[in-house]
């Protein structure tokens, strides 16, 4: 019991602390839309005269659109830039005094921040803009099923991406390099921009055997039932089985890292 | 037994020296020059439960750096160091359960929600059970004053405020063991009387084991019969403060305002027959320094105000830098 409202707390802690910031979530939730608005347009253009490019429609892509950029507010998290942060301006003590799992502190803390943008972003976009744009609802017998859980796999599994850039800065004080790149990698390879299946196939193949294309793309093809049965059990199970080696790779980089720290000031 | 152990405790900073200009940058490039700062090198002591430890030191004598070892956030370089039996680096998560840590420059709550949000977290943290939560709390309200600052965002506190609350999180899993990091530091004097009296009765009514660092004298006054000194990483005295101040604390400073202009030949004849030393070079204020033992201070006082008109006077307390001095000359004259 003890330990499990322990990290109900943190929770709580990530989403009051992003209570206090309604309105600079406010202005995010604008230009997520321009992001959707801008897509729409592209996407139009280009299926002009078309009626499937790389095995998507024009409906299933904008619906792949509104629903991974939506998506993407609740799984993107900041904790590469707080543990960065911390371990620059010492508060990383702070952390470090308090009898938690550093890594799952920052995890469920994060997960507290995603239920806020959960509430006050994924949702409301979701709304507005399949308002505006042609969105369909989740299809196939799983997806209304699959996708909520599948999504949530991806928030858990971004983190610990993301916990793993944040632990870099131990080593290099600072991360803000690795930081981008990983970024980088996260935005084009998890399929948030463009389906996997516009790149070419050994690309396709090469991202097989990396998580990016589980945080976004696998979530998304069990939205749009584009996957047999066999294939969301798959896509479910890698999921998972990549949360669990990231999280034991965050766990002995750990090990090395606060052997590494060397906290500033007072 | 010892409830804190340090033996031959050592950290090593490896610094790399950046040397200045384009040029300088590129040859850092190629060959870095490191040094070594040894922030605390190789020092030994043995603290026994309920006591209150001063632990004092100039600026940069590596006070803070002793502390991150005793609460397990530093690895040391070398040497052992033990808290309640635990290695506080090796069982970071045990040890930090038994100790409270207050660094006077840092929170241990959380920017941007409330105090008593923050302090549910804690009490979440630690796994307080809420009776013991709300009783605590409710002594903690009174004694520091927090009643109107709870649904305050920490990041609205005044370095005061927050201080009272900071120690006030420390203490709601009642740690045996608690650390203070300059804990008065940018304080006023009301708020620095009202911390120091609930270090102490902290101390008095649970037996809590207090280690306080600080370079402020007149709060291990208040507070420790016990000080450990430290300069430059070395233990330079461990030993009752009383006999600190008596055998080692030699030189005081009187600061004197005086009504008219006194010059130096004045104010040394008029104080005929009293070692001291005159600083500060007036007219109207004056420093005297002297020592004890070879003067006092309400005869040069006397002195002063029989044959001077004396606006104002005060005795000084020694800072930290001349009680170090001061430990040192004595080493080496003895
Ligand atoms: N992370 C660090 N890297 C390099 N040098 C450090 C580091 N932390 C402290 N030092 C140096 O170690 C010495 C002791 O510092 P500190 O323990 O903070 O002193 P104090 O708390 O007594 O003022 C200082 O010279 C300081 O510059
Ligand atoms: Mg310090």
């Amino acid at each position: 019991m003890g330990r499990l409202a322990k990290y109900w707390a943190f929770m709580r802690m990530g989403y009051l602390t992003y209570l206090a910031y309604r309105f600079q979530v406010l202005m995010n939730f604008v230009s997520y839309l321009l992001i959707i608005a801008l897509n729409y347009f592209l996407w139009k253009a280009v299926y002009s005269g078309h009626r499937e490019i790389a095995g998507f429609t024009m409906e299933q892509m904008m619906t792949y659109v509104v629903i991974g950029w939506s998506a993407r507010t609740f799984f993107a998290n900041r904790i590469d830039r707080m543990i960065g942060d911390a371990v620059r301006d010492g508060s990383i003590a702070m952390d470090l005094l308090k009898p938690t799992n550093f890594q799952l502190y920052h995890y469920f803390r994060a997960f507290g921040r995603a239920v806020f943008m959960f509430l006050f972003m994924t949702l409301p976009i979701i709304v507005v803009a399949s308002l505006i744009f042609p969105v369909s609802l989740p299809s196939g017998k799983l997806g209304p099923y699959l996708f909520p859980l599948s999504v949530i796999l991806s928030f858990f599994l971004h983190a610990g991406i993301s916990y793993l850039t944040g632990l870099v800065a131990f080593f290099t004080r600072n991360n803000e390099g690795v930081l981008r790149f990983k970024q980088l990698l996260v935005e084009v390879f998890s399929g948030v921009m463009i389906p996997i299946t516009f790149f070419p196939d050994w690309v396709q193949n090469a991202l097989f055997w990396l998580p990016f294309k589980y945080i976004a793309y696998a979530p998304l093809r069990i939205y749009l039932g584009m996957e047999p049965l066999s294939k969301v059990h798959q896509g479910v199970l890698l999921q998972i089985m990549w949360i669990v080696i990231i999280y034991l790779a965050g766990q002995v980089l750990w090990h090395y890292a606060i052997r590494r720290l060397e906290i500033q000031g007072g | 037994m010892p409830i804190i152990e340090a033996a031959n405790l050592a950290k090593h900073f490896r610094t790399f020296r950046r040397r200045s200009g384009l040029w300088g940058s590129f040859k850092d490039l190629v060959n870095r020059k490191y040094e070594t700062v040894r922030a605390v090198d190789g020092v030994s002591f043995a603290i026994e439960p309920g006591e209150m430890v001063g632990y004092i030191g100039a600026n940069g004598a590596g006070k803070s750096t002793t502390i991150k070892m005793l609460t397990g956030i530093l690895v040391p370089t070398s040497g052992r160091v033990a808290v309640r039996g635990l290695v506080p680096h090796r069982q970071r998560y045990q040890h930090v359960k038994q100790i409270g840590v207050v660094f006077g420059q840092r929170t241990q709550l959380w920017w941007d929600i409330a105090v008593i949000e923050a302090l549910r977290l804690l009490q979440r943290i630690y796994e307080v059970p809420k009776a013991d939560f709300e009783a605590r709390l409710k002594k903690f309200e009174e004694v520091l004053g927090l009643g109107d600052l709870l649904n305050i965002p920490v990041r609205k506190l005044s370095l005061g405020q927050r201080m009272r609350c900071d120690l006030a999180a420390s203490l709601l899993h009642n740690p045996p063991v608690l650390f203070l990091d300059e804990p008065t530091i940018g304080l006023d004097i009301a708020v620095k009387a009202s911390v120091r009296d609930f270090i102490r009765e902290i101390n008095r009514e649970y037996g809590t084991t207090v280690i306080l660092t600080t370079h402020d004298l007149s709060d291990i006054e208040r507070l420790c019969r016990r000080v450990i000194m430290i300069d430059r990483g070395r233990l330079i005295y461990d030993g009752e403060l009383k006999s600190l101040k008596e055998q080692a604390v030699g030189a005081r400073r009187l600061v004197v305002d005086f009504v008219l202009p006194v010059d130096r030949a004045g104010l040394q004849r008029a104080l005929e027959g009293c070692p001291v030393e005159l600083e500060g070079g007036g007219p109207f204020r004056w420093e005297i320094s002297f020592r004890r033992g070879q003067a006092n201070a309400p005869e040069i006082i006397g002195l002063l105000m029989s044959r001077l008109e004396v606006r104002d006077l005060e005795l000084e307390e020694p800072r930290i830098e001349e009680v170090v001095r001061e430990v040192y000359r004595r080493e080496r004259a003895g």
